[in-house]
């Protein structure tokens, strides 16, 4: 029984993580309806940005957060003010094909040129909250995943909120639903893409500062958030911040409960397997945009 | 904005490019997939007196320069690099290094190691590192009759095709279970009531890790010890948090595994964090890389892995085996390790059969490395602590393979207060130094 438990709370922590890497994508997927192929490799370089804030600086990774999320956001900001903007403008009235190629070579320029800049050692900063755990029983609660989740959690709320409550947030929502409309009603296309971008690129930082204290940053790590962030935003639907923190639970769950019944593996298949039920019986996600 | 956009794209496609090209102090040449070579310094002409009749000997290193496995690709090159140097300096006929990157990936090694034999025309290629890429590569280098060195490449299995071309002059899977074993033996000899009795272990899953499985499931059963699991992981993980709980559950007393070094210090730590009491035991991986204890420092304390090398090697070799670790230290900041050792031995047995043979034809390359029987001090061994190196040969198989070196070990190695020990084999020290029982998370 301590084992299922052990599994079910590991499960909720790191997907709650997930969740918080998968909503940028969401939000960026949800409003410009443009995937980010380089969601995974901004994931990566935000660890090591976070990792020299922690190793170099000596600043603690939770200090370290909103440093590393304010760096994303600025990158996110101009990468889809001077590039993206331009290339969704182009492609206007079709599908957005220069916007996925240009990603996808940006993922692949991210890796590798982060393996120039960083060599291909891992790098794991070393924190007081590394080895720090409370033992209830059997059970063990990884002291840095807890935080980690709970942070991730109040995150993805305070977005969800920003999004309902706000004139800038329902701008995004509005976009995202029907962008001709949005437009006509005064809403200024470009910047509602750019603050979008921005704020998913942030949470990518946020997220990687949560991971830092017990995940290495590698260059090559960025495919395997990525693959994970696409299941989870379409597990949750595309735009839905609530849905991605679902979808994150979801996927957190499958592969922590799974890893522990079958093997890592199958875990993995799992996933995709619940994901292609979801494409097929459920395409706009567990909680679609419809029903919020 | 065109202007920036395109600025921008030629920048990311630089940078792309950059990273499969490198520049080297050597005659090295440089070569990005799609065939476009640079050479970084002309070869020198014959010296009188000069060994050989060629101006220069054509290596092709097949290795990982970039992806996962890219720390360990660096490491072996530093290895085979440093060699190098080492030897063209002398004058004379000149090494030429062709290299190829495979990115860790089967499909990439073989069209690379294609490109090495028939764009680049090398005399010999080393390589590749992963077993993973060894398989796929090997019958390649057969079927063009070009010798074929492996680097690590443990696996036992790429041996058994009857591969002329084809040897190892490190050790094999069998090899390194046999001295893992050997280690476990002597404490159970020496202390059999804290000797271990149950074992879980973790294999990657792939052909390697399948291979690793079979080995220590009959190992450990012939031990006299419970296999209380066995669990495959995918490489490359996100989360080991359901490694760490199994073997948890399971109470295994040790734990073997085989990881590459992102998945070793995350298993590592993971375990750490869940208060596993276990002992990690690898046969090398990047539980071997001086990284690792670099990166876990203490949370690794008791972590037991097999190794090609360590710095205790040198207290039974000659000075010139210090003084030449000491070089290598002088120039890359660190001791020789499992796999710029491996790289440097590599070298030394290709230089070896090309001066003995005296000619760099395939044929008669591949004739004499087969017939080859060095003693345990010949200056190419002067880093390891083989038997001597000999290949296995076809009237004489080894466990089934042919061209392996039947004198190969390993020695056995445990962290200590963040530092590499060396603690094995018994008759290579001259004090015990394992720490046995190692302390539990509880103590600590």
């Amino acid at each position: 029984m301590f084992v299922f438990i052990q599994s079910l709370i590991d499960g909720i922590m790191q997907g709650g993580v997930y969740a918080s890497i998968a909503v940028g994508l969401s939000l960026v997927f949800g409003v410009m309806r443009m995937i980010n192929w380089s969601h995974g490799e901004t994931l990566m370089w935000s660890l090591f940005i976070a990792y020299f804030m922690i190793s170099g600086l000596g600043m603690d990774p939770y200090v370290a957060l909103p440093f590393v999320g304010i760096i994303m956001f600025i990158w996110g900001f101009f990468l889809q003010k001077f590039v993206l903007n331009k290339l969704l403008a182009r492609d206007k009235n079709r599908e957005p094909i220069s916007v996925l190629l240009f990603t996808a070579g940006l993922g692949i320029a991210m890796a590798n040129g982060a393996l120039m800049a960083f060599g291909a050692v891992p790098k794991l900063a070393k924190t007081a909250y590394a080895s720090m755990a409370i033992e209830a029983g059997s059970t063990i609660i990884v002291v840095s995943k807890l935080i980690s989740f709970c942070i991730s959690v109040i995150f993805c709320v305070g977005l969800y909120i920003f999004l309902q409550k706000t004139e800038t947030g329902r701008a995004m929502r509005a976009t995202s639903q029907n962008r001709v409309v949005a437009k006509l009603m005064g809403i200024n296309e470009q910047k509602t893409y750019i603050l979008a971008f921005a704020i998913g690129t942030a949470m990518i930082g946020v997220s990687a500062a949560l991971l830092s204290p017990y995940f290495p940053a590698t260059p090559m790590i960025g495919e395997g958030f990525s693959s994970r962030s696409f299941i989870i935003v379409v597990l949750g639907g595309k735009g839905s911040v609530l849905g991605a923190l679902a979808g994150g639970l979801v996927v957190g769950l499958i592969l922590s409960i799974g890893g522990q019944y079958l093997s890592s593996s199958y875990a993995e298949v799992l996933t995709f397997v619940v994901f292609v039920l979801t494409l097929l019986f459920r395409p706009s996600g567990l909680l679609s945009k419809e029903k919020e | 904005m065109k202007k920036i956009i395109s600025m921008v794209m030629a920048v990311c496609m630089i940078i792309t490019c950059l990273t499969a090209c490198s520049s080297a102090e050597t005659a090295v040449k440089t070569t990005a997939p799609g065939g476009t070579t640079t050479s970084a310094a002309p070869a020198k002409t014959n010296a009188p007196g000069t060994k050989l009749d060629v101006e220069k000997v054509k290596i092709g290193v097949i290795l990982p320069f970039t992806g996962d496995l890219a720390a360990i690709g660096e490491l072996m090159w530093n290895g085979i690099e440093f060699y190098t140097n080492n030897y063209n300096a002398k004058g004379g006929t000149q090494i030429e290094l062709v290299k190829a990157d495979t990115t860790g990936k089967p499909d990439v090694g073989v069209t690379e190691i294609e490109r090495l034999i028939t764009a680049e025309k090398v005399d010999v290629v080393i390589g590749p590192y992963n077993s993973a890429v060894g398989a796929a590569t090997a019958p390649i280098a057969e079927k063009y009759k070009t010798p074929y060195l492996l680097i690590c490449c443990t696996n036992n299995l790429i041996l058994t095709n009857g591969y002329r071309y084809v040897f190892r002059a490190n050790t094999c899977n069998w090899q390194d279970s046999n001295d893992v074993m050997q280690v476990l033996y002597d404490l159970r000899d020496r202390d059999p009531a804290n000797a271990p009795t149950k074992f879980a272990i973790l294999y990657e899953n792939t052909d390697n890790g399948l291979d690793v499985l079979k080995e220590y499931q009959t190992r450990f059963v012939d031990y006299g010890g419970e296999i209380v699991l066995e669990e495959p992981y995918e490489a490359d993980l996100t989360d080991a948090t359901a490694l760490a709980t199994k073997v948890k559950a399971s109470g295994a007393q040790v734990t073997y595994v085989s990881s590459y070094l992102a998945d070793a210090i995350l298993i590592t730590n993971t375990f750490a964090q869940y208060k596993v009491d276990t002992v990690i035991l690898s046969n090398g991986g990047g539980y071997s890389t001086p990284d690792y204890v670099k990166s876990c420092g203490t949370t690794a304390d008791g972590v037991m892995t097999l190794s090609s090398w360590d710095v205790g090697i040198l207290a039974n070799k000659p000075k010139e085996a210090t003084d030449l670790n000491n070089a290598f230290k002088a120039k890359y900041g660190q001791d020789f390790d499992e796999y710029t050792s491996n790289g440097y031995l590599t070298m030394a047995v290709v230089m070896h059969v090309i001066e003995t043979g005296k000619t760099t034809d395939k044929d008669k390359f591949r004739d004499t490395l087969a017939s080859l029987d060095l003693p345990p001090d010949a200056p190419e061994l002067i880093l390891h602590p083989y038997g001597g190196l000999k290949f296995s040969t076809a009237d004489n198989l080894y466990h089934d393979m042919l061209n392996q070196n039947i004198y190969a070990s390993s020695v056995m190695l445990q962290v200590q207060n963040g530092k590499f020990v060396m603690v094995g084999p018994a008759a290579a020290l001259k004090e015990q130094t394992l720490i046995w029982p190692v302390q539990t998370w509880a103590k600590r």
